[in-house]
């Protein structure tokens, strides 16, 4: 195996750890709600994660899918206790409503 | 030649009989044996633990170790339990929330967290550590 197929190797191998280690996080997610934030928390940790500069080598590419992924997250962070805060009244119905549909009834 | 003493007689009794080169002729220490019964002890002890030394035999090891050393140092794989008991966990866990007419509060879903997190506790492992160590496969 020359030197640049062994670049191209772990350039692939990086992103299938990638996949896996996203796979089993969003996985286990499907088993928590916190009205959407849980998602929202991960996107902005695995954002900063792709954005940070160490370890080296720094991400060239896809660079504005991390942060446009950290804006929709922090909007969404953002959105949810706004909204909660604005129709707090009528958050019983909301919460009443999730779970009748949370058991299928 | 002044004449051997009885520690020159007993080395060179031994030289003999392991057939080596004695520096006292072998009549010489014959004669020094049959008139010096300390020598005869001495030479007969040593003979028998020669005797016994002679027959050990040295464990022999195959030629090739390198693919039992390679089969010793290669990477054992991951074990699958934790991961078997955060499936099995998260399902029981869901199980028990979805219990009709049972009004549980939002605690209730800091469990999966807390799951999730013994689990990756007992990996002695993160998914939001960047892992420089990570191998190529193959290697």
């Amino acid at each position: 195996m020359n030197n640049q197929q062994e670049i191209q190797a772990g350039v692939v191998l990086g992103q299938r750890y990638a996949y896996a280690t996203v796979c089993l996080v969003l996985g286990i997610t499907c088993y928590m709600h916190f009205l959407g934030m849980e998602k929202a928390i991960l996107a902005i940790i695995f954002g900063v994660l792709a954005l940070k500069p160490n370890p080296a080598p720094p991400l060239q590419d896809r660079r504005t899918w991390a942060k446009a992924g950290i804006v929709l997250a922090v909007i969404m962070l953002i959105a949810v206790p706004t909204t909660l805060l604005i129709f707090w009244e009528r958050m019983d119905l909301v919460i009443d409503a999730f779970r009748k549909l949370q058991v299928g009834k | 030649m002044s004449k051997p003493g009885c520690e020159e007689i007993q080395m060179a009794a031994m030289a003999i009989e392991e057939s080596q080169v004695s520096e006292v002729p072998a009549p010489l220490v014959q004669e020094h044996l049959s008139e010096c019964a300390a020598c005869r002890e001495a030479v007969a002890a040593m003979s028998s633990t020669l005797a016994v030394l002679v027959r050990q035999t040295r464990r022999r090891h195959p030629a090739d170790l390198l693919p039992a050393i390679q089969r010793n140092i290669a990477p054992r794989p991951a074990a699958a339990w934790p991961y078997i008991a955060l499936v099995v966990l998260l399902v029981v866990y869901r199980l028990i929330e979805l219990v009709p007419d049972r009004q549980w509060s939002m605690a209730i879903q800091i469990i999966p967290l807390l799951i999730a997190f013994g689990v990756f506790q007992i990996l002695k492992q993160s998914p939001f550590q960047i892992a420089t160590e990570l191998r190529l496969e193959g290697e």
